[in-house]
Formats: C-alpha cells, sequence, structure tokens
C-alpha cells in the first residue's frame, strides 16, 4: 500500500499545541526586539545620569557655539512650562545685538534668524528671506522710506548703489584729476618723471609698506611736520564685525600720498616747506621763519630783493617756486618791513599756486587770511554695507573701476555698479559657481556702532 | 500579502497625501527664515502626521495579538500597515529636511528609519512573489514550526518501511528454504544461488538505510548528501530497488517519497527564512524607532 497523504494522515501529524511555543526564529525576533528597546533605554537612561543632554541636539552647534554643547541649559532656559527655549536674554547675556533701525515696526527674535544646530555654519549667514520678510514690502513707524521699499532680490530686483544714482555724484571738495594722474609720463619728485600707478596712493588700511609720494620721500625725517610712511589705521568702528582691516582703502592724506609732488616750498632762503594746515598757522609758519631768518642775518634787509622764484634749493622744482603773478620786489625800510614783504610774497605764492591747485577757496577780498572749503573725500561709498578690498586683490583695480584712468572730474564717482558686483555675486553663491550673493554679505543687520558692552556671567566650570 | 487591485484604494489615498505634502514642502522651504526645520510649525505637522503613521503601522503587531477583537479586518490593518508605513518615511523626511539626522539621537532614528523602510519595502516585495513560489516549489509543504517534527516522523516511517522490507526478504528466504528439497538434484546449486542474494539485499538495505538516509532524514545540514541529490537519490534507490521482488517496490517508491518530502521541507526552510528573515530586522528596529522617537518628540518639543 503506497504512501497515505491525505489532509487527515498530514493533520495528524502536526502538534495540535504548537503555536502555544515560540519558534526559534520567533524566538530570535524577540530577543531581537527586547534587545535593541533595551539598549536604546539604557542609552536614554545614561545620558539622563550622566547630564549628556547632546544626545538631544538636532545638530551640531556653530563653531562660536561648540563650547557650550554639553550644557544646553545655558542658551535653553526653562520656562514656567515645560518647554525650555532660547530666548533673548540668554544671547544677550553673552553680547549685545544692537537694534537694526529705529523706524523698525518690529523687532524679531534672535533665533528667528540665527539658526543654531545647523553645523559649523557662520550664525552671520542668515537667510535672505529674513531681510526680504520686511525689505520686501517695506514698512516704518513714521511711514518713511531711506532705501527702496521693495527689495527682494540682490539678482532681481536690488537698486543700483546710491552714488551712482541720477543726479549724484563725487561729494569731494578737493580737485583731483586721475587722468593727468596715470598718465604715462609726469613730473615726479625732484623733477623726475614717474608713471604712478594706482597702488601709489589708494592702499588697504593694514598696508606696512611707505607711501611713495609721501613728504619722506623727499624731505629728511626730521623735517617732516607729521609721522608719515605707514598708511594710518582707521579709526572709526566698524560697522560689522565682518569687516577686517584691509576691507577699505586708507583715507587720502596730503602728508601720505601729496606731498613728495605738491610741495609747499615758499621761498629758498628758507629750507623748510610750510605746514599742510588751517592758512593761520601757515601765515605764523611763515612769519616766525623770516623773523629767525632775519635775526641771523641783520643785513639781509638791505640788499635788494630776489624776486621770490630766483633760484631754488637744490631737490626743489621750479614750479612750486613760482608765483602766478608779478613779483613786488622793493626795498625794505627796515627789518619789520622786511619781514613783511617777504612774508606776503610768500603766501601770495601759497594761496594762489600751490593751496589753489587742490583746494576750493572762498573769496578773501581785504587784506585777511583766505578760507580754504572743508575737505571732503568719502572714505566709504556706501555706508550702509560692507566691502573687502581685500578679498577682491585677485582683480585688478580698473576690473571694478574701469573709468578711472579716463576719469578727469573730481564730481565723476567711479564706482562700479551693482550689475558688475552680479557677475560674480549670485544669491546661490557656490552652489552656482559663484561668489556669495546673499545679503548678509554686504549688508548687516545689526549696527554695531551701537553695540554696547557686556559683562560675562558665565564661569568656567558652566560650560 | 499580495498587492492586488484590492490596494487600490489605499494606493489612491497614499498618492494623494504624498502629493499633498510635497506640494506644501515647496513654500515651506521658499518661505522659512531660518531655513527647514523640524521644530518649525510646519516640521511639527509633518512630525506629527508622520508619527501617526508609524504609530498605525505599529499597532499591527498588537492588532495580531488580538485576533478576536472587532477592531478591523486583518487584511485592513495589514493594508494599512504597508501603506501609510510606506507614506511615513517621506514625511518624516519632509519634517527633517531630507536630513539623515545630525545630532546623535536624531541620526539614531534616520538609521533605524531606515532599516525600517527598507526592510519593509523588501519584506513586501517578498510576500508578494513568493507565496507563489512555495507553492510552486513545495508541494509538500507544512507548518514551518513542525518540520522538525515533521522529519522524525518521516525518519520513523522510512525506518518502518525498511523493516518491512527485511522482514519481507526474510519470509522470502524461508519459504525459498521450504522449497529446496522438493527440487530435483541438479537445481540444487541454482536454490543455493537464489537464497545468498536475499540475505545480502537484506543486510544492503539496513546498511543503506543507517548510513544514508537516517542521518540524511535526521540532519539539517545536509546538502552534500547522496538523497539531497534527486536524480542520485534515485538511482542509488534504484540499486536496491531490482535486487528485491517486485512485490517490494512499492515500499522503496515510498522511501524515494520520503527523501522527496524531506527535500521539499528543506527548500521551504530556506524560503521561510527568506521570506521572514527580513522581519529580524524590521521588527526589533521598528520597537527599537517607536520608543526612540517617542523620546525625541518629548525633548524637542521641550528644547
Amino acid at each position: 500500500m503506497p504512501r497515505v497523504r491525505t489532509t487527515k494522515a498530514l493533520a495528524k501529524r502536526i502538534d495540535l499545541q504548537y503555536f502555544t511555543r515560540l519558534d526559534r526564529f520567533r524566538k530570535w525576533r524577540l530577543w531581537l526586539s527586547v534587545g535593541l528597546a533595551l539598549l536604546g533605554t539604557c542609552w536614554v537612561v545614561y545620558a539622563g545620569v550622566f547630564r549628556t543632554q547632546s544626545i538631544y541636539t538636532k545638530g551640531p552647534l556653530s563653531a562660536a557655539h561648540a563650547v557650550l554643547s554639553t550644557n544646553c541649559n545655558l542658551c535653553h532656559l526653562r520656562t514656567a512650562n515645560y518647554r525650555a527655549t532660547v530666548p533673548d536674554k540668554a544671547c544677550l547675556a553673552c553680547h549685545d545685538g544692537p537694534a537694526h533701525n529705529q523706524r523698525q515696526t518690529f523687532t524679531p527674535s534672535c533665533i528667528s534668524c540665527h539658526a543654531e544646530h545647523a553645523g559649523k555654519v557662520r550664525l552671520a549667514e542668515v537667510s535672505d528671506s529674513g531681510c526680504t520678510e520686511c525689505h520686501g514690502d517695506l514698512e516704518t513707524t513714521n511711514g518713511q522710506h531711506l532705501v527702496d521699499p521693495h527689495i527682494t532680490s540682490f539678482e532681481k530686483k536690488h537698486p543700483e548703489f546710491a552714488a551712482l544714482r541720477a543726479s549724484q555724484s563725487d561729494p569731494g571738495t578737493i580737485n583731483l584729476n586721475h587722468f593727468a594722474h596715470l598718465e604715462k609720463t609726469i613730473r615726479g619728485p625732484r623733477d623726475a618723471s614717474v608713471q604712478m600707478v594706482c597702488d601709489d596712493c589708494h592702499r588697504p588700511t593694514n598696508t606696512q609698506d611707505p607711501w611713495p609720494y609721501s613728504v619722506a620721500a623727499v624731505q629728511p625725517a626730521s623735517q617732516q611736520p607729521v609721522s608719515v610712511g605707514v598708511a594710518d589705521s582707521q579709526q572709526r568702528k566698524r560697522r560689522s564685525v565682518e569687516a577686517g582691516a584691509g576691507a577699505y582703502m586708507a583715507s587720502i592724506k596730503y602728508v601720505n600720498q601729496c606731498a613728495a609732488c605738491h610741495l609747499l616750498q615758499f621761498d629758498r632762503i628758507i629750507p623748510e616747506p610750510a605746514p599742510h594746515d588751517k592758512p593761520e598757522i601757515v601765515h605764523g609758519f611763515i612769519l616766525k621763519k623770516y623773523t629767525e631768518y632775519i635775526a641771523a642775518h641783520p643785513e639781509a634787509w638791505r640788499m635788494p630783493a630776489l624776486a621770490i622764484d630766483d633760484g631754488a634749493p637744490p631737490g626743489l622744482t621750479q614750479s612750486v617756486l613760482r608765483p602766478t603773478g608779478p613779483a613786488s620786489v622793493s626795498l625794505a625800510s627796515s627789518p619789520a618791513d622786511w619781514v613783511q614783504q617777504r612774508t606776503a610774497e610768500a603766501e601770495r605764492l601759497l594761496w594762489n599756486k600751490n593751496c589753489k591747485i587742490c583746494h576750493i577757496q572762498t573769496e578773501h577780498p581785504g587784506p585777511g587770511l583766505p578760507q580754504s572749503v572743508k575737505a571732503v573725500i568719502p572714505s566709504r561709498w556706501l555706508p550702509h554695507s560692507e566691502f573687502d578690498h581685500e578679498a577682491h586683490r585677485m582683480l585688478s583695480c580698473v576690473a571694478c573701476h574701469g573709468a578711472i584712468p579716463t576719469s578727469r572730474k573730481t564730481s565723476d564717482t567711479n564706482l562700479p555698479g551693482i550689475a558688475l558686483c552680479r557677475q560674480c555675486h549670485k544669491e546661490a553663491g557656490a552652489s552656482r559657481l559663484a561668489a556669495e550673493g546673499r545679503c548678509f554679505e554686504c549688508h548687516s543687520y545689526h549696527d554695531w556702532r551701537k553695540e554696547r558692552r557686556v559683562s560675562g556671567v558665565m564661569d568656567i566650570a558652566q560650560h | 500579502m499580495i498587492i492586488d487591485r484590492s490596494h487600490r484604494g489605499w494606493l489612491i489615498g497614499s498618492l494623494l497625501l504624498l502629493a499633498l505634502g510635497g506640494v506644501l514642502y515647496v513654500p515651506y522651504v521658499l518661505f522659512s527664515v531660518t531655513g527647514v526645520s523640524g521644530g518649525s510649525v510646519a516640521g511639527l505637522i509633518y512630525a506629527g502626521v508622520g508619527s501617526a503613521m508609524m504609530l498605525f503601522a505599529g499597532l499591527l503587531g498588537f492588532r495580531r495579538r488580538h485576533r478576536i477583537w472587532r477592531i478591523g479586518r486583518a487584511t485592513w490593518w495589514m493594508r494599512g500597515h504597508l501603506w501609510l508605513g510606506f507614506l511615513s518615511f517621506p514625511f518624516i523626511l519632509f519634517h527633517a529636511g531630507f536630513q539623515l539626522g545630525n545630532g546623535p539621537l536624531t541620526r539614531v532614528l534616520m538609521v533605524l528609519f531606515l532599516v525600517v523602510f527598507i526592510s519593509g519595502i523588501i519584506g513586501a516585495v517578498l510576500q508578494h512573489f513568493m507565496p507563489k513560489v512555495m507553492t510552486e516549489r513545495v508541494p509538500m509543504e507544512t507548518v514551518f514550526d513542525q518540520i522538525d517534527r515533521i522529519l522524525d516522523q518521516l525518519a520513523d516511517e522510512a525506518e518502518h518501511i525498511v523493516s518491512d522490507i527485511n522482514r519481507a526478504l526474510e519470509q522470502e528466504i524461508d519459504r525459498e528454504e521450504v522449497a529446496e528439497p522438493l527440487q530435483a538434484p541438479g537445481k540444487t546449486g541454482k536454490a543455493g544461488l537464489a537464497t545468498a542474494p536475499d540475505e545480502r539485499v537484506s543486510s544492503k538495505m539496513t546498511a543503506f538505510f543507517k548510513s544514508q538516509m537516517k542521518p540524511y532524514l535526521v540532519s539539517r545540514r545536509n546538502r552534500k548528501q547522496l538523497l539531497a541529490d534527486p536524480v542520485r537519490a534515485a538511482a542509488a534507490i534504484q540499486q536496491l530497488k531490482v535486487l528485491v521482488p517486485q512485490s517490494l517496490w512499492p515500499k522503496f517508491d515510498d522511501l524515494e517519497n520520503i527523501c522527496e518530502e524531506k527535500r521539499q521541507l528543506e527548500r521551504q526552510r530556506q524560503l521561510h527564512r527568506i521570506l521572514h528573515g527580513w522581519l529580524l530586522f524590521h521588527v526589533p528596529a521598528s520597537y527599537a524607532l517607536l520608543l526612540l522617537g517617542a523620546v525625541h518628540a518629548v525633548m524637542a518639543l521641550r528644547y
């Protein structure tokens, strides 16, 4: 009789209680489930016992705050209820966050812009939407707008720089012709022909190299009126924390950039040049020098006075000593008269020739001293934004300031326009193989000029 | 579970929900000031929806433990587990901003979720195709938990059959010896030749059972054994079969059938491992995920 495989026969082979016991496969599943859950519980308990709250972080803190990672309570302050969020006072305990603008309609909380736990990012690199949320349709407390009220994007909807808009010009009051200064051959110190370049006068504030056309280039140190040779550092307070020492160009000063060519020599018998200062001080200097001279040379007043441009000390250009009008040479009646005549002649030379080349002078019909319009050379053209020349050092000057070689007027604003910036700076930044183009690249929300000092409250053991 | 037309409603519902989540995600990304964050309102909504789906999927185990409760059909729960479990993954990704977790706990959660999700997908695919393969390749399928018990029974059954064969052979030998004196003197030698092979066959049968068949039937790692190969097994049994009277041949067919059943049960064991092996990852990771997910929710809502 062959093997029987009826349903009944097969059913008889089965242990009817089999489902009440776990087979090996299910046992493994159970043990793994219990084991893994237990492991997770142990981890959480360990974190609770040893206060390693960092397991709950949603991501690493920024580099600046990384040291605080193990103690959440430093920033997450527990309120009356269960929650422990980060209030503004937790941020302000360590650093001030000056207000953006007095006319802003609301002040967002710190964390609404600065998203922590996003890794090693700079917290200043906030999303554009944080800015355009207000500036896309700007409202102010008094309803007045000093900036375009509809700015939504650097690339698509951002106005031209204020200094380049219609009716704007260089507010400078010092006459300057860039074209003339950049000509191939111009007369430089000691009548030598020179070819000037941008760098001769425009350098970042952190430059340590001596200025080639400073007073130091033509005068011994003992005769220098002020300390020169190193770029003066701009002492004004930075608007943002990003701008480095090399961000801006050193301001133009006579002693640093002009003195070597535009000497204030007024008489061959007086080797020192006049100081580059107010007319009263210049007048006093000349008077003093002639008085000293006549005291040292008592008979000089009896001699016929030479034209003041008659011969020049070695090393000085003739041009700077030649007065613009006819020299009025006459015999003096006394030493005092000699000093007076000589002073008047020297001042005529200085006021009408040397000073007038660069300075705008007000009329002085009487015998009084002339007055010059206060020198204004903008050191920052875009006061509401930051620019870093150091970061752009790979570019030639004319790559951005392309009109400079042909600029003849002082009123020319030789700034690059926003279109030029957009060629490199894109909002997507590195992801579009471009330079950063988000708002924070140029603008700072906080006005750091109003930053207040914060006294720390933490101690070393707290972090 | 076979994914057929009966899943259509779940499929359409899931796709609509996914599309809704995806469409809402776009403005969420574009207009969020601080970027996508799980702690934002939108992020928390995605987390809530995703967690609810995960919880529902996790309740399948609870439903299976209470089969008699009238809380919906098991197939409905299974379909819900399948589709909502699948849908929870993109919703949690929306919640996390498509990041795989940057903190220790969130990273562990995402790894667990990936394990659960991938093993679940694999499981769904296997559950769709494997039952058909099982039916085709294992017609003698039995309850998986009872395979070892059945194999013991097969060994006993084979032993009985071999005993029956040996007993029949002995009876045959005895009958030959009784009939021998009645034969002519010239045929004595022939009768003596006929008896001798029967004794050898009996010992051969016993040796075959002890050395080949029983070890094969009781052992679990036996792929290289003679009887594991159906062709070689048939040949070996055929060699014995030709030595016995034709009346005993059905017994040898039974032995061959027992070997075939053993082979099929081993195949079932293999297929079962494949069909349910993913559960060793899916279930433990799911429990750990639910547990740590709850911890994450409590702590994240605090901070």
